[in-house]
Formats: structure tokens, C-alpha cells, sequence
């Protein structure tokens, strides 16, 4: 289904519905933190926000983790070094 | 380079990128930042259209970061090259290494896609339509974002949100007070539940949820499979580690002509891989519930042109 061709933002009472339902939606499921974040804080702020965060877990010791598109080659590639690894040194 | 600074450097990269006539959009992660959905993401997901894979590889190859050439991403990365993205491959980039390095991973094609992604801009990055659909992963903490893309959609007016509300509270809400598209109805059977106000909503919900999960899960073991002789043969072939990014995209489409099958979702069978999905989810709901999932062919789509 392709983009529509004239597209008319939510108003008034039916916009006031949805940013309730969206509020609700993401106190839900990502928790209270997360929805005020998103909800509550500018751009900039929620940048900062999660470079903190970032920063705090690596303080930590907690790895970074690949991204999607990339996390199973990664896997691949280590499980294939370790296949490598065990032929050198049976 | 601060991680601050990264999204301003994607942002400016793809600026940079259309003004040479490069046709490229942000995806994914970045993209959700952009739509004011925090995500703990450093990579950046770029959708660049296939007849200008030739163009980005040369300006990447003349671009270095803080002194860094760009290089592929480890022995994984397959070609950015027409020949396999046509079939679904993505390819990795980076400038750096270790923890620290900042990293590009570039698609032709957008996975899931159920329309051309260059008929949907929106500025530097793409639609929340097509991030909804790319977000439909095995992977759990994407669910909400697909959730919280589509209720962005129905907000800037653009109804095909209702294809991305996972959340049956939301769905049934709304349901209540908005009009639901026929043709959505048509595409997107539980849509119907909703307006019914029927107990089975949620249970189909999570039922559509686990077959993409399951589409997902077999997706990634074909391609995992078709991988590892391609990158068994660019580890045999010992790229030096200051190989030009140019020389090392040679080694990697010789490596690729010998070893990576170009299409593995098509060679495996479309219908096959969609009746797999379907029967691996048919192991983990009631089957009363698989009347009312979509076909996902459409989505499938985009490896057939």
C-alpha cells in the first residue's frame, strides 16, 4: 500500500485521544523512565539522556551490543574463529 | 568521536551523500531517535538505493574520521554490490576499530518492505512505515517501536498505522473512534477483531507477532548458512589490514562471485520460507488463531524486482 497522496494530521479532540493511548502505550511497555524520556524531554535532552545511560552501563562492564542487520555475522564470524581456533589446537 | 556527535555526523554523511546524487535515507534505530523514540543504538542503518552503491563506495573509500579510513566491517561483510543485495544482503562499514569504532551498515533493499522505499522519504530519513516494517525482527524490544511507529503514522494522518498496532488496549481504543480503511481490513484480517471488540484480539495479536518472529528466526539460518563459506574464503584470502577500501570490495566480490549465493531466500523457495514461518507458529499458539494471520507475501516483494 503506497503513501497516500494528501495526508491530513490528527486535530483537536481525536489528536488529544491518541497522545493519551501513546502515553499509556509506551508507560507500558518501555516503563515509566522510558515513556518520560521520550515524552517529556527535547531532542537534545534525550540525547544526552541516552549517551549517559550508555555511558554508565560501559562504566560498568557491560558490553556493547551490534546492531540488528549485523549481531549474527558477528556471531558467525566469532563461532567460525573458534572452529579455527580448535583445528590449530586439537 | 563522542557519541553526541554521532547522529549530527550520519545526518550530515547523508546530506553530504544526496547532494552528490546519491538517493539514501536513514533506517532503523537512528530513525526512531529522529521520530523522538529514544533507542540505545551507535549504528547507523542507511537505505542506498542499488544504482549508487558505485558512488557511495567511492566517497567512503575517500573518507576518513579522525585520520581512520573506512574499511569493511571484519570478514562477514558481503559486497556492496547490486548482484546480492538485489537478494536481501546487507554490507558493514567502519571507521576504526574496537569499541570505539563508528560503523555504517548499508541496504539496497528494505527487509520486510512492502513498498519502494525511495517513494518514501521523509527529509534525511525514511518513513516510519518502512522503519515499522524493518522493525518487525525475532527480537523483542523491537515490538514496541513497530507499535509506537504506527500510532506516529496515524497521528501525521497517514492510515497504514493501523498495519502496526501491536497493542490491543491502543487498537481496540482507537477502533472506538477512528475509521479503519476497507482495504486495511482486507490486508490485515485482525483489524476486524478490533472493530468486532472480540475477546480474540490480543491472542491474534501476539500470534501475528510470533510469526514474524518466526519469519525472522528462518530467515536469518538461510542466510547464516549461505554466509559461511563467503566468509571462510575472505579469511583464507588474508586481506592485509591497510588494503584500500577499494582493493578490499575487489577481494570481497571475487570472494563472493565463488562462494555467497546471490538470492538464498529465492533459491530456498518464498512460499516455502512463508509456509515454515507459518507452521513454526502453528507449534506455539491455538490454531484458531492462524485464520486470522496476514500473508506476508507482499513483504516478500521486494527480492523478486
Amino acid at each position: 500500500m503506497k503513501a497516500p497522496s494528501r495526508i491530513t494530521p490528527l486535530r483537536g479532540r481525536r489528536r488529544q485521544h491518541l497522545r493519551l493511548l501513546n502515553r499509556r502505550f509506551q508507560e507500558r511497555a518501555l516503563g515509566d523512565e522510558m515513556a518520560r524520556v521520550n515524552l517529556t524531554l527535547k531532542p537534545a535532552e534525550r540525547l544526552a539522556y541516552m549517551t549517559s545511560m550508555r555511558d554508565y552501563a560501559r562504566r560498568k562492564g557491560v558490553p556493547p551490543h551490534p546492531g540488528y542487520s549485523v549481531a549474527w555475522m558477528l556471531d558467525l564470524e566469532q563461532e567460525i574463529a573458534r572452529e579455527n581456533l580448535a583445528l590449530k589446537n586439537p | 568521536m563522542d557519541e553526541a556527535e554521532l547522529q549530527p555526523f550520519y545526518e550530515d554523511l547523508v546530506f553530504m551523500l544526496r547532494e552528490k546524487g546519491i538517493l539514501c535515507a536513514i533506517t532503523s534505530g537512528l530513525a526512531c531517535v529522529h521520530y523522538e523514540l529514544a533507542q540505545n543504538t551507535k549504528d547507523c542503518d542507511l537505505l542506498c538505493h542499488p544504482t549508487a552503491f558505485g558512488q557511495l563506495l567511492a566517497e567512503l573509500g575517500s573518507m576518513t574520521l579522525a585520520g581512520q579510513p573506512c574499511r569493511y566491517r571484519g570478514h562477514m561483510s558481503p559486497p556492496l554490490d547490486q548482484g546480492w543485495h538485489a537478494g536481501g544482503w546487507t554490507s558493514h562499514f567502519r571507521w576504526g576499530s574496537g569499541p570505539d569504532a563508528v560503523t555504517l551498515d548499508v541496504f539496497g533493499q528494505a527487509l520486510r518492505g512492502s513498498t519502494a522505499w525511495p517513494a518514501e522519504l521523509a527529509g534525511l530519513y525514511i518513513n516510519p512505515h518502512i522503519v515499522a516494517e524493518m522493525k518487525r525482527t525475532h527480537r523483542d524490544k523491537d515490538w514496541p517501536y513497530v507499535t509506537l511507529l504506527g500510532e506516529r503514522l496515524l497521528e501525521t494522518g497517514d492510515p497504514r498505522g493501523w498495519l502496526h498496532l501491536f497493542d490491543a488496549d491502543t487498537l481496540r481504543r482507537l477502533a472506538r473512534v477512528s475509521p479503519i480503511p476497507p482495504e486495511l481490513l482486507d490486508r490485515r484480517p485482525c483489524l476486524r477483531l478490533a472493530l468486532d471488540r472480540d475477546d480474540q484480539l490480543a491472542p491474534v495479536l501476539k500470534a501475528e507477532q510470533i510469526l514474524w518472529s518466526e519469519l525472522d528466526r528462518l530467515r536469518l539460518e538461510i542466510y547464516r548458512r549461505s554466509l559461511r563459506p563467503y566468509d571462510l574464503a575472505v579469511v583464507r584470502s588474508q586481506e592485509p589490514g591497510d588494503m584500500p577500501l577499494s582493493e578490499q570490495h575487489q577481494n570481497r566480490v571475487r570472494c563472493a562471485q565463488e562462494t555467497l549465493v546471490r538470492s538464498p531466500l529465492v533459491e530456498h523457495g518464498i512460499a516455502l520460507h512463508l509456509s515454515e514461518a507459518k507452521a513454526a507458529t502453528a507449534r506455539l499458539v491455538h490454531p484458531g488463531l492462524l485464520d486470522w494471520l496476514p500473508d506476508l507475501a507482499i513483504h516478500h516483494r521486494y527480492l523478486e524486482t
